[in-house]
């Protein structure tokens, strides 16, 4: 029944194609309306494929075609369907229709309006065909792909110098993750003698059969873990490996919210649950996985707390939140990483769209100078508030379902040390996300000037609100007690998932309550300090100097980085530029001008007459044959 | 009588007759020169079509003369041969595309057009004689009119310092070449010792030829050689290891590299597309022929040293390239970089291994041809390729800017391109070999993404630097190397299968395993 499953990445790369081909002066209703239809029609079947697809042999129904042969291994490509990849369908399909809807008002007027398009379809298509590859190359390439995306969207207003730096940086960094998960792809195919499948890799795994000439199963297992887990640190922008993303919010907003928010940057957790089996044969690699997951949620929750520009807040909260899936696959707890993936999508798209559409209304990102604007943008303000309750985690929003979900399974595992950190990260977040909503929506514009015009984009701007703030406030519904954990059933369907949702979470009320009342403090917070005009917030940062400047410059890792990597890299470059000039060159160079005799003779020899070199060229043939037949032959 | 002569035939042919057009005719001779490219093309692709599908093909022999008792009683037939083999075929093609694009898309240079394309068209006729040489001496002659042809472009149609370039270009590959003759007179004489042997002593093995004499015949050397580890055992070592300096010279490997990047910063745009395209693959194809195709006990027990060197060249070449100025000093240490994988690759003496090293030198051709190609516009409009003095260009010329960056993306091993399918291979088998050196060597995946989209940031990225209503975009004629590279780049990115065939058939027959 599900056979046409390929349409779905494919529609989008007809698109592209199109677009492409049609050139820069499509007008912009054209190159929207063709984008938004077919991308359209492809969540429409992922929506049939997700309700269709029954229980399935273990991993999922496979179509594949032979690429090439490498040695004596056959690499193939084709298309995997498991209910994880269905969903993952689902969720990329859906995000990108809507903002592709949204787009159209967002960058009407761009000079390359097309263009963008043009690149979007091609993201759509490569987000689509990652979560379906059905082996670990495949997924590599599409991988590549989606950074590419990222790269040339990041980078889509080329003439400033930040969107220049920004795309590069993030190509750079990610790419330190990539170079991981390639090396570790390749350790793989080697350990399960010549395949890159998944299925064939789990099975090598479950029968420590994965083994090397010099490393034995356990030890490629973990070792092969973490170098895929690298790879998802870089493109989820985990830490130390997530000072990309908030550079990245440099690309226009509706990029944003699709590729660093909803997708792209959640494939890490999805390669991360893809490859779960790995993962679960070796406990160091868990370990990790849960660690850094929980590190970077509270690290980034710190950080959000007092950044100034707008996207910027919403960009360390997606680390954050990005850090609390990793946490839950950690922890063992697949379905429930994968669950909070689901509603972060819809409401980390939402918040970047309604911010988007701040943007647009206001034309600045400082949040500072914004203000009051809840009167002018009311779609935009209520649907930002659904985002915001929803991150925040307050009872009955999506993200309370699923981030509730993560810390009592943290709990009930006995990870006390990981629940305390997915706390009071999740205090954090609850503050920093009103501290936005309140300097934005409420009381007095700060900056008249820019405030006094601002109004409500077009239906192609608000109706995107409307949808997504819909799914923020209802996706949770999809896991809760009362409905019977249905996406956690679904989920195991997949093999992958099913020996993790051995032991469900059992919701405990006394958890859930105490995790609403952390997350209304922090939004009391808020309202305390941002909620009314008072000089509290410049009182606060003057008495917790210290701590505020750590938060405001980023834990200072940028600076780290810079002075450490980047200044050590162009130090040894350098240093090989002096070695190549001073010594390699050199020692030539001096001694050419000790047996510059043969130069001298040459040099005479330049009369310009082609066939004078004709002759010198028929003498070196000469000197070779009879060097060859007398001189040389005699020596051995 | 095949057709392989043709292959370097051609060219010969129209740099003969461009001798003889009159001096002003400019034009003309560019003409000659293209129509001799693009009968080799022809001549290629109908050769690749009818190739059987193992062994040599399409062959050509001519005997010239012969020196009677030369050694121990034997005679030596001087004489040319020709022949392609899987190995040979896509290069033979990828050298006749780039010529074709090269003398298509770039303007002749001043100083006299008939000089020019007349030591093109050899430059060009001497890069598919190497590949289609079934003979040692046919080999050393085009390597040496390759030596003299390039020498001449660069000193007379170069730069400002050209003529500095284009001795040091004779000096060193001068002295590759001394060193090839002697490895491979080592090579000859050494078999027909081994005849000699076989023929005064009972308990000499038998070689599968049944030749038994002095020869300097490809295939008959290839089949005993590689029969006779056992037995010619002392001389081994040291002819691989002559060889082996001659190919790191070839092949611009540190530390025998500076000529390369010297010369890529004088010579013109063409020149440039054919020498950093084909000519420093040659030394890989003479490592690929003459040392894993005959010597592969040395290859694998000097396995070690070459893969040492393979990283050595990754990380120096990345690191070098960071910090170059300008864009044709970058795309020559990037070439150096590229060639170390290649030579990582072969050092693990696997199937995927080798395939690797071939599809790279296929896809390190494509790739460097087209950067060259590109900043070479580029350089044409703005007039200077010094990143920077460039700025912006993305808006006045948004179309080249694509280019660059879509070369710039395949040579940092983007999938779907060729670089990433090139790389991936050649990592594949070097993993097998040498795990903790490839791990070393997979840092220069980050080094080339950092050099590259450094250089592309600077180049066409940010506000523009220079007037921009001055510069042009690509030119219509401009349109046929860009989009014809950009799609055989993209060809065996997407469907490596194309090449993957013969490139695997070649790996397993050099390994002796299967074909």
């Amino acid at each position: 029944m599900t056979d046409w499953v390929w349409l779905v990445p494919l529609l989008p790369l007809a698109g592209y194609v199109f677009l492409l081909l049609s050139g820069r002066r499509t007008p912009e209703a054209v190159a929207a309306g063709v984008s938004v239809v077919l991308t359209g029609i492809s969540c429409v079947l992922s929506l049939v494929v997700f309700f269709q697809l029954g229980p399935e042999p273990a991993g999922g129904q496979t179509w594949l075609f032979h690429w090439l042969t490498i040695g004596s291994a056959h690499v193939d490509v084709g298309i995997s369907l498991t209910h994880l990849n269905a969903l993952m369908l689902v969720v990329v399909s859906l995000v990108s229709v809507l903002v592709l809807l949204f787009s159209q008002g967002y960058m009407h007027g761009d000079e390359r309006f097309s263009v963008f398009y043009q690149y979007l379809n091609l993201f759509v298509f490569s987000m689509l065909g990652l979560v379906i590859s059905p082996n670990l190359l495949q997924l590599y390439i599409f991988w590549e792909m989606v950074g590419l995306c990222s790269y040339l969207l990041v980078g889509f207003w080329y003439f400033k110098p930040e969107a220049a730096l920004a795309a590069k940086k993030s190509f750079i960094v990610t790419r330190i993750g990539d170079t991981g998960l390639f090396v570790g792809m390749i350790l793989l195919f080697l350990g399960t003698g010549g395949s890159f499948d998944f299925t064939a890799i789990f099975q090598a795994v479950s029968a420590h059969t994965l083994h090397l000439g010099w490393m034995g199963s356990q030890g490629l297992t973990t070792l092969a873990a973490l170098l895929v887990f690298l790879g998802a640190v870089g493109k989820s922008a985990q830490f130390p490996l997530h000072v990309w993303l908030p550079d990245a919010m440099e690309g226009p907003t509706p990029v944003s919210a699709l590729i660093h928010a909803a997708t792209m940057v959640a494939a890490g957790v999805y390669l991360v649950a893809r490859m779960f089996p790995l993962f679960q044969a070796s406990p160091p690699a868990l370990t990790t996985v849960a660690w850094i997951g929980g590190v970077t949620a509270l690290l980034a929750a710190l950080i959000a707390l007092t950044q100034r520009d707008i996207k910027r807040v919403i960009a360390y909260s997606t680390i954050s939140q990005l850090g609390y899936m990793m946490l839950a696959l950690g922890i063992g707890a697949y379905a429930l990483g994968v669950f909070h993936l689901f509603t972060h999508a819809f409401f980390k798209a939402l918040l970047f769209l309604a911010a988007g559409s701040v943007i647009h209304a206001v034309d600045t990102q400082d949040l500072f100078q914004m203000g009051g604007l809840g009167r002018k943008l009311p779609i935009t303000r209520w649907s930002f508030l659904a985002g915001a309750l929803a991150l925040a985690g307050i009872f009955p929003f999506s993200g309370f379902w699923s981030k509730d979900d993560i810390l009592t399974a943290a709990w009930q595992r006995g990870d006390m040390a990981l629940y305390w950190l997915g706390l009071v990260a999740a205090f954090c977040t609850a503050f920093y996300i009103f501290r936005v909503y309140f300097l934005v929506f409420t009381g007095q514009s700060r900056d008249e000037e820019r405030t006094v015009g601002a109004h409500e984009g077009s239906w192609v701007m608000t109706v995107p609100l409307v949808i997504l703030a819909a799914l923020a406030t209802l996706a949770g519904f999809v896991n809760t007690p009362w409905t019977g954990h249905g996406l956690e059933r679904y989920l195991e369907h997949d093999a992958t998932a099913s020996a993790a949702a051995a032991t469900p979470v059992q919701e405990s009320l006394p958890l859930m309550v105490f995790s609403v009342v952390v997350g209304l403090l922090g939004i009391g917070l808020a309202y305390l300090l941002y909620g009314r005009k008072s000089d509290a917030p410049a009182r606060l940062a003057e008495k917790l100097s210290i701590p505020y400047a750590i938060s405001l410059h980023k834990f200072y890792l940028d600076e780290v980085y810079y002075h450490t990597v980047v200044v050590g890299g162009k130090l040894v470059a350098r240093l090989v530029r002096a070695l190549d000039r001073y010594l390699i060159d050199g020692i030539i160079e001096v001694g050419a001008r000790l047996v510059g005799v043969l130069g001298l003779a040459l040099k005479y020899t330049q009369n310009g007459q082609v066939q004078a070199y004709g002759v010198i060229a028929a003498f070196g043939l000469v000197v070779v044959i009879v060097v060859a037949v007398l001189g040389v032959g005699g020596v051995l | 009588m095949g057709l392989s002569l043709w292959l370097p035939g051609a060219p010969v042919i129209a740099a003969l007759v461009t001798l003889f057009l009159p001096t002003r005719a400019a034009g003309l001779s560019r003409l000659v020169a293209g129509f001799g490219f693009a009968a080799s093309l022809v001549l290629a692709v109908l050769a690749w079509a009818s190739y059987p599908g193992a062994g040599y093909a399409h062959m050509n022999s001519f005997s010239w003369f012969t020196l009677p008792n030369v050694w121990l009683g034997h005679n030596l037939t001087i004489g040319l041969s020709f022949g392609v083999d899987g190995l040979s075929l896509p290069l033979v093609t990828l050298t006749a595309v780039i010529a074709l694009l090269a003398v298509v898309g770039v303007p002749t240079p001043a100083g006299g057009a008939r000089v020019y394309h007349f030591w093109q068209s050899l430059l060009v006729a001497a890069i598919l004689g190497v590949l289609t040489a079934l003979d040692l001496f046919t080999f050393l002659v085009a390597l040496e009119l390759a030596l003299f042809a390039g020498f001449f472009l660069i000193q007379q149609f170069g730069g400002p310092r050209r003529r500095h370039a284009a001795f040091k270009f004779l000096l060193y590959r001068g002295f590759a070449t001394i060193g090839v003759l002697v490895a491979f007179v080592g090579l000859a004489y050494g078999l027909a010792g081994l005849y000699y042997q076989g023929a005064t002593v009972a308990s000499t093995p038998k070689l599968p030829s049944s030749v038994g004499s002095l020869t300097f015949s490809l295939p008959t050397l290839q089949q005993d050689i590689g029969h006779a580890a056992a037995v010619f055992s002392g001389a081994r070592p040291a002819l691989f290891l002559v060889l082996l300096l001659a190919v790191f010279i070839e092949e611009a490997f540190v530390p025998f590299h500076t000529w390369l990047p010297q010369a890529h910063e004088q010579a013109d745009t063409a020149t440039n597309m054919l020498m950093g395209g084909m000519m420093t693959k040659i030394g890989a194809y003479i490592l690929l022929r003459f040392g894993v195709g005959m010597l592969p006990d040395q290859v694998h027990r000097f396995s070690l040293l070459l893969a040492v060197f393979g990283v050595i060249n990754i990380l120096y070449g990345a690191f070098a390239a960071w910090v170059a100025d300008g864009w044709r000093r970058l795309i020559a240490f990037s070439s150096i970089s590229h060639m170390g994988l290649v030579l990582l690759g072969i050092s693990a003496m696997n199937a995927a291994g080798l395939q690797g090293a071939m599809f790279m030198m296929v896809s390190s051709g494509l790739l460097t041809a087209l950067l060259f190609f590109v900043s070479g516009a580029m350089e044409a409009r703005t007039g200077t390729s010094q990143m920077g003095q460039l700025g912006g260009l993305s808006k006045p010329m948004p179309m080249l800017s694509g280019f660059l960056l879509f070369a710039a993306l395949g040579s940092l091993g983007l999938p779907l391109t060729s670089g990433f399918i090139s790389e991936l291979q050649a990592f594949l088998g070097a993993f097998a070999g040498h795990p903790y050196l490839s791990l070393v060597g997979a840092l220069g995946l980050v080094l080339s993404a950092t050099y590259l989209l450094y250089a592309i940031q600077k180049t066409t990225f940010g506000p523009a630097v220079s007037p921009a209503a001055a510069l042009t975009d690509a030119r219509p004629v401009e349109y046929l190397p860009l989009v014809v590279l950009t799609a055989l780049v993209l060809v065996v990115g997407v469907y490596p299968a194309v090449i993957g065939g013969l490139f695997g058939l070649s790996a397993h027959t050099l390994l002796g395993i299967g074909g």
